[in-house]
């Protein structure tokens, strides 16, 4: 049990450079969530990270050791491709016994549970699931195999809001109880945000970005205000401003720092109104962004 | 820490065969009708039973292995279908299974397949072998061993596909790089051999070069074709252990081809893309060389317009279909055409190398040093084999005798400066009566040399002296013995026949005789020959030729020989065989009392004469003085003839050759015979040339 070390990763398919010198590091019993547009590697990184691709250069390190052909450490790795696969003609009970011969640690109580659980019949054929039941069939398996990592590629496309939210429980719940480092890759912020512990953004096969969620929030804030006589230039001198609005005698200001602090500047120029909004995960990704001279729309749909 | 890597996974192994079943069941129902169900069947039709097992049990393990290479390339792509989806593919390598022990599953799954429907087969077979014909042993043997020879066939063919699924992403591409990898070898040495020859005025024999015996060499996927049509149950135990190595190393270079396969080239052609194009350009040079081989030989003459146009149809045809089967996109058809055009200027100058015999391939003879030994091979002469110095330099410098004679026959080939004239030229080889003597040097360091050489007369009077020299020598003598077994106290087996000029003895030979009159017989000609090696020489092969005695003997050691000696007129050595055939002519007779009648043909124009007066044979047969008249076979009425080609000198003349061959036949007590000739045109009486022309 261990972190998950990614040294200088690169990988090139022909003339097209999909990652380039990726590092980062990812602690054990955390919820990193892996942000990117499509095309930005996310894919290519949990393919690496799962040991399906043999990266040009660099190493994925499980706890020290190297994912490329060590069977150990895939033991303890169970990796959810975007489009699921399964047997020709299997039941989840099929697949079930295939992996069980395959993960030392597989539950095959826990899988029918949790079939329980979504509702899924184990004895039907899953080429007659639709799109969203192979997908919770996918987790289903996976999360049956009692991985220590689990790495997820665009997992909660395709289900809806309540499984999504399943999902996320179970998923949590085993970050919890077991100690489980799921990776999770996706291309939409909102979906990572209430999951998420840790945060990383991709974007042209590089990693541009990577925070630790609560520092983040901690560390920005929005406050609208409504000031007297003072001019722009007086409210704003001392804060490390994000962005600033004004409409009529409104004030939204983002601004890094501590809360209290934030309050205590401003309280000083005596505001007849002063609140503090909370930031969504969006927010803070569009204001750390364009901070670092990005335009987050174009990097994260 | 290490990896803890495993090869072998027993619970995934089992899955992957459970899984497998449809294959196994495909595989059992094929075997079923071709080996329990075939015996059953050919059981009912066979009265005797030794004749029956032999050919049963061939049949059935015959049929089984014609499904051999089917099957095993079917299984390898099955087999191999997961890891061409790049889904499953990204799957499979997700799974805590090293790519060793993936490999090593997917190769058990399809050898236990395989393996377990022939066992069921073969035991049904067994158990009617034992129902009709009890329990023996010998035919039982028989048959697990063919099946045993058939389950290696398999995995050689098995092993073979997998490796070509390993270099690549898609099961079609599999499939080509399978057939690729068994059938290029022989395929592009054919396809050399052919031009080689085509454009090499003494290496013009294919078969000198390639023999189905090296093809098969070359491939098991040839062997397995030969061993069928040859009814071999089980091959060579030094050729089973070869191609038992072939399959480990090939399993062994799979897996570790397999090792570094990028799975992201799953559903691409290549997985290693430079592969492609050497798969690519080396299906395209064979059939390069073919399709322009058969379009220049579609027209009676060789055209060379056509002959470039099959080089270029060939290579621009293979290369559009396989860029648009590999890349499975007809667009890409034309894709790296710079390549294609390099390709086509390497093609070009290697064809001009070969044609214009840039590196005198063609004439190249080589130095004794370097030399094992040398053959001989002449019209109606039994092979000689040199191995000494002086032996092996005669016939090199016959062979360079010939080679300076044709340089110096300037009416033949002065305006023939170049390959394509000479194809022109050589058209009429085959119209005209020619000698041929064939060289074969074996060389200590490189290849096997083999020329042949075709002789006229003239030519025969130009290389008379080293001939001569060949023929004089001791060692030729021995040579010309050498395939007899030195006595008959150690012959085993012995068939011995004359074929007389008259038509072949072989009945009039045996019959009323007995095997020690046989061997009587082969005892005065080992004698005879003995007695005469001395006489054996120039002078001894210059009389005419009346017949050939053929000799199969065997000796204890199971040494088995082969060889036929031409008798010539006056020879005695086998005057008790010659007097043996009574209805032969009587090559001592004079001519008069051979003939009833006899006809001279032009055969261009059909004009004839018929000659009934004893002063026109003398003077016709004048004609033949000295060139023999020997070669007598036994025809019909419409045949009493005596047949001229191409009397008019001058035709003659312009097309190199200074002889005609005539037909001759003539009665005897009511019966025809038949003779061809070599005759000087010029030398024919004035009377007949002009009723002729």
């Amino acid at each position: 049990m261990g972190t998950i070390n990614i040294n200088g990763v690169s990988k090139t398919f022909g003339d097209v450079k999909s990652l380039s010198f990726v590092t980062s590091e990812i602690k054990q019993g955390s919820i990193y969530g892996m942000i990117g547009s499509n095309g930005s590697g996310k894919s290519t990184l949990l393919r690496i990270m799962s040991g399906i691709f043999k990266p040009d250069t660099g190493e994925v390190l499980y706890s020290g050791m190297p994912v490329w052909e060590n069977n150990t450490i895939k033991n303890q790795i169970v990796y959810i491709s975007d489009e699921a696969y399964f047997h020709p003609h299997s039941t989840i009970e099929d697949m079930s016994g295939f992996l069980s011969r395959i993960y030392t640690n597989y539950d095959k109580t826990l899988c029918s549970r949790l079939c329980d659980d979504f509702s899924l019949d184990a004895r039907r054929r899953i080429n007659t699931f639709s799109k969203g039941m192979q997908k919770q069939a996918s987790v289903i398996l996976a999360l049956s195999c009692r991985p220590t990592y689990l790495l997820c590629d665009e997992t909660f496309d395709g289900l809806d809001p309540v499984m999504r939210q399943l999902v996320k429980g179970l998923i949590a719940a085993d970050v919890a109880e077991r100690g489980l480092t799921p990776v999770i890759a996706s291309h939409n912020l909102r979906e990572l945000e209430d999951i998420c512990d840790h945060i990383g953004l991709l974007h042209k096969g590089g990693i541009l970005f990577e925070r630790d969620i609560d520092d983040l929030k901690l560390n920005i804030h929005k406050i609208q205000a409504v000031f007297g006589t003072q001019n722009s230039e007086e409210i704003l001198s001392g804060l490390s401003i994000v962005t600033c609005n004004k409409r009529g005698s409104l004030y939204t200001i983002v601004a890094r720092g501590n809360e209290r602090e934030l309050t205590k500047h401003l309280n000083r120029l005596n505001p007849t109104f002063l609140e503090m909004i909370p930031l969504s995960l969006e927010e803070i990704f569009i204001s750390e962004m364009e901070d670092r001279g990005y335009d987050f729309s174009k990097i994260v749909l | 820490m290490t990896s803890q890597k495993s090869y072998f996974n027993i619970k995934f192994a089992l899955d992957s065969l459970r899984r497998s079943w449809p294959t196994a069941v495909l595989f059992t129902l094929i075997l079923f009708f071709s080996m329990p169900v075939a015996l059953l069947i050919s059981v009912q039709n066979v009265d005797m039973q030794y004749v029956f097992t032999d050919v049963c049990i061939f049949l059935i393990v015959g049929i089984a292995r014609c499904f051999t290479f089917v099957m095993a390339v079917f299984a390898g792509v099955v087999c191999f279908r997961h890891m061409h989806n790049r889904v499953s593919a990204y799957y499979y390598h997700s799974l805590p299974i090293s790519r060793e022990a993936h490999y090593i599953h997917m190769l058990t799954t399809g050898m236990t397949c395989y393996t377990a429907a022939l066992l069921i087969n073969t035991l049904l077979s067994q158990i009617i072998l034992i129902g009709n014909y009890k329990l023996d042993a010998a035919y039982s043997a028989m048959l697990w061993q063919g099946s045993l020879q058939n389950l290696l066939f398999f995995a050689l063919f098995f092993v073979i596909t997998m490796l070509a699924g390993s270099l690549c992403g898609t099961s079609i591409v599999q499939l080509i790089i399978a057939l690729v990898i068994l059938y290029i070898t022989p395929l592009m040495c054919a396809s050399l051999v052919l031009l080689m020859t085509r454009y090499m005025r003494y290496m013009t024999y294919a078969s000198d070069y390639f023999s189905i015996e090296l093809a098969e060499k070359l491939s098991p996927g040839i062997r397995v074709i030969t061993s069928i049509e040859e009814e071999t149950i089980c091959l060579g135990t030094a050729e089973n252990l070869l191609y038992l190595f072939f399959t480990v190393i090939i399993a062994i270079a799979g897996i570790a081809i397999f090792r570094y396969r990028k799975a992201e080239r799953a559903n691409m052609p290549f997985i290693f893309p430079r592969f492609g194009s050497v798969v690519k350009y080396t299906v395209m040079v064979p059939i390069t060389i073919l399709s322009g081989i058969f379009f220049g030989s579609l027209m009676t003459e060789s055209s060379f317009f056509w002959t470039v146009f099959g080089y270029v149809c060939g290579a621009l045809l293979t290369f559009m279909a396989v860029n648009a089967v590999t890349q499975k996109n007809a667009r890409a058809m034309f894709r790296n055409f710079k390549g294609f055009l390099i390709y086509a200027c390497c093609a070009a100058a290697v064809i001009i190398t070969v044609g214009f015999d840039l590196f005198s391939l063609n004439s190249f003879i080589p130095g004794t040093h370097n030399l094992t030994s040398v053959t001989m091979e002449a019209n109606n002469m039994v092979p000689i084999t040199f191995t000494d110095e002086a032996g092996m330099e005669s016939l090199c410098l016959l062979g360079r005798a010939v080679q300076e004679y044709d340089e110096s026959d300037t009416e033949y080939y002065s305006s023939a400066d170049t390959y394509f004239q000479i194809e022109e030229n050589s058209f009429y080889i085959g119209s005209s009566r020619h000698d041929t003597i064939k060289l074969t040097f074996d060389q200590k360091f490189g290849p096997t040399v083999i020329k042949r050489y075709s002789v006229d007369a003239d030519a025969m009077t130009a290389i008379e002296a080293q001939l001569k020299a060949v023929t004089d020598t001791e060692s030729f003598a021995d040579a010309y013995l050498a395939k007899l077994h030195d006595s008959h106290s150690e012959i085993r087996s012995l068939d011995m026949w004359i074929e007389y000029f008259g038509g072949s003895s072989y009945q009039d030979y045996w019959r009323d005789l007995t095997e020690e009159d046989v061997i009587r017989d082969y005892n005065s000609l080992i004698d005879a020959f003995k007695a005469s090696r001395s006489s054996i020489g120039w002078d001894y092969f210059q009389s005419p030729r009346v017949g050939t005695v053929s000799i199969y003997s065997a000796n204890e050691e199971m040494d088995y020989r082969s060889c036929r000696y031409p008798v010539y007129l006056g020879d005695r050595t086998l005057s008790r065989l010659v007097d043996s055939l009574t209805e032969s002519p009587r090559l001592d007779l004079p001519y008069s009392e051979l003939f009833d009648s006899l006809y001279v043909i032009n055969v261009e124009n059909g004009k004839y004469v018929k000659l009934t007066e004893e002063s026109e044979y003398a003077a016709v047969l004048e004609a033949f003085a000295g060139e023999g008249i020997s070669v007598f076979t036994k025809t019909d009425d419409k045949y009493r003839i005596l047949a001229v080609r191409g009397v008019n000198p001058d035709d003659l003349y312009k097309r190199g050759y200074s002889e005609s061959e005539v037909t001759v036949a003539v009665k005897e007590s009511g019966t025809y015979y038949q003779n061809s000739y070599q005759v000087l045109a010029s030398k024919l009486p004035a009377f007949v040339i002009n009723e002729l022309e």
